[in-house]
């Protein structure tokens, strides 16, 4: 049998991975199991906000092209987004879909919202809340990658430098190299790992988590 | 992945063949021989299929059979006896005569060597001890290589500790964890 494990050193950090990975950033006392897609998502994007009202061609094109623009990163390569569809529907809860929303959330100051991990994930941004849009979009290319990142598993960081630290006013921002990195293991673990390393038996299923940025 | 079984000392049969699963058989092992039907769909026309099938056992079966030796002995007195032996004809049983009955208990230990790499970077890990639990333990080469003893078709979870690695337990067996669950499910009916 071939087994690996994960070799201390050499740019592995086991306080960042448990962050990145099991959300002892946000809750120290109550890290999470391993929550990943296991295959490439659709991505689809909704044309109209939760009202019916059209999202402005500007901001469509930069969520779309944003989405398009991580494409394998989160996995480490192991796979990248299957497609972008857009319209007026929602394939909340289907197997296979990522769901981007439009939803105001200006009463909580929050730019996003999303499911962790959750194949059928709802992504939810918000264009009304202030200071979530730049060079006239509605919304950031960076918060769009953001919330993608949470939708493929990962959980916020606490550092500036990385795309996944939790508030931003960034416009544009990738994930960073040790954010490639750990979340290249991760995707070589099946869901439900557990800290430190430890893999479930069988079939894992996990009460749903959100978060938002 | 890869997986090296070696061993089953009481079966002179070489378990490398045995791969293939309960209901399946190399393709030299049934050539020039009638097809088996499908299984009938009523239970007790099951019951004569399975024992035909086990009339035209390959080596393979047999290392099963001795693995469950209440089972072969009332299957082949029911062979013996069962119309359905014609089918067999060209593949004389001639094997089972010559495996020893042994208890279950005196048939169940493989020897699963394994080959241990860093998830970050692929190198092998050396020093590392793998383990089956607190007696049944294996510390890796330079090359990363270790063996450990098991039951067949056990599940079984490897730990892995050394001070160079993060503390990794994963769940194993054989070759495939699902295949290997399969089997044990096959074997608990069968027994």
């Amino acid at each position: 049998m071939s087994l690996d494990a994960i070799a201390l050193g050499g740019g592995f950090d086991l306080e960042f991975y448990r962050k990145f990975v099991r959300n002892s950033f946000d809750t120290p006392n109550a890290i999470q199991p391993l929550r990943r897609l296991t295959h490439a998502p659709l991505v689809y994007v909704r044309t109209v906000d939760d009202t019916g009202q059209p999202i402005d061609a500007v901001t469509l094109r930069t969520t779309i092209d944003a989405v398009w623009s991580i494409g394998s990163m989160w996995t480490g390569g192991a796979f990248g987004i299957a497609d972008v569809p857009r319209g007026t529907e929602d394939h909340a809860g289907e197997a296979g879909w990522l769901t981007i929303r439009w939803t105001n959330l200006s009463a909580d100051n929050h730019c996003g919202l999303a499911d962790i991990g959750q194949d059928g994930g709802v992504i939810q941004l918000s264009r009304e809340t202030i200071g979530c849009g730049c060079n006239g979009s509605k919304m950031r290319p960076r918060t769009v990658r953001h919330e993608l990142g949470h939708a493929f598993g990962f959980w916020h960081t606490g550092d500036v430098n990385d795309l996944m630290v939790g508030a931003s006013s960034q416009c544009d921002q990738f994930p960073s190299g040790r954010e490639l990195y750990h979340a290249a293991i991760a995707y070589r673990r099946p869901a439900g790992n557990a800290d430190p390393d430890i893999d479930p038996a069988g079939a894992v299923n996990l009460a749903p988590g959100r978060i938002v940025e | 992945m890869d997986t090296e079984m070696t061993g089953v000392a009481h079966v002179n049969v070489s378990r490398s063949t045995c791969t293939a699963g309960v209901s399946k058989r190399p393709d030299s092992m049934t050539a020039g021989r009638p097809r088996l039907p499908p299984p009938p769909e009523t239970h007790d026309v099951d019951i004569r299929w399975r024992i035909r099938r086990e009339c035209c056992v390959d080596p393979c079966s047999l290392g099963r059979a001795a693995a469950f030796t209440i089972l072969s002995m009332r299957l082949w007195t029911l062979c013996a006896a069962s119309a359905f032996s014609v089918a067999c004809s060209g593949g004389s049983p001639t094997a089972p005569a010559r495996v020893t009955p042994t208890s279950p208990a005196q048939s169940s230990t493989v020897t699963i060597t394994g080959h241990l790499t860093a998830t970050n970077g692929a190198q092998p890990l050396g020093g590392i001890i793998a383990s089956l639990g607190p007696t049944t333990t294996s510390t890796t080469d330079d090359a990363g290589r270790f063996a450990l003893t098991v039951t067949p078709f056990a599940a079984i979870r490897v730990t892995l500790q050394g001070t160079s690695i993060v503390p990794r337990s994963a769940p194993r067996c054989g070759r495939d964890l699902a295949r290997c669950e399969s089997r044990r499910h096959r074997a608990r009916r069968r027994v």
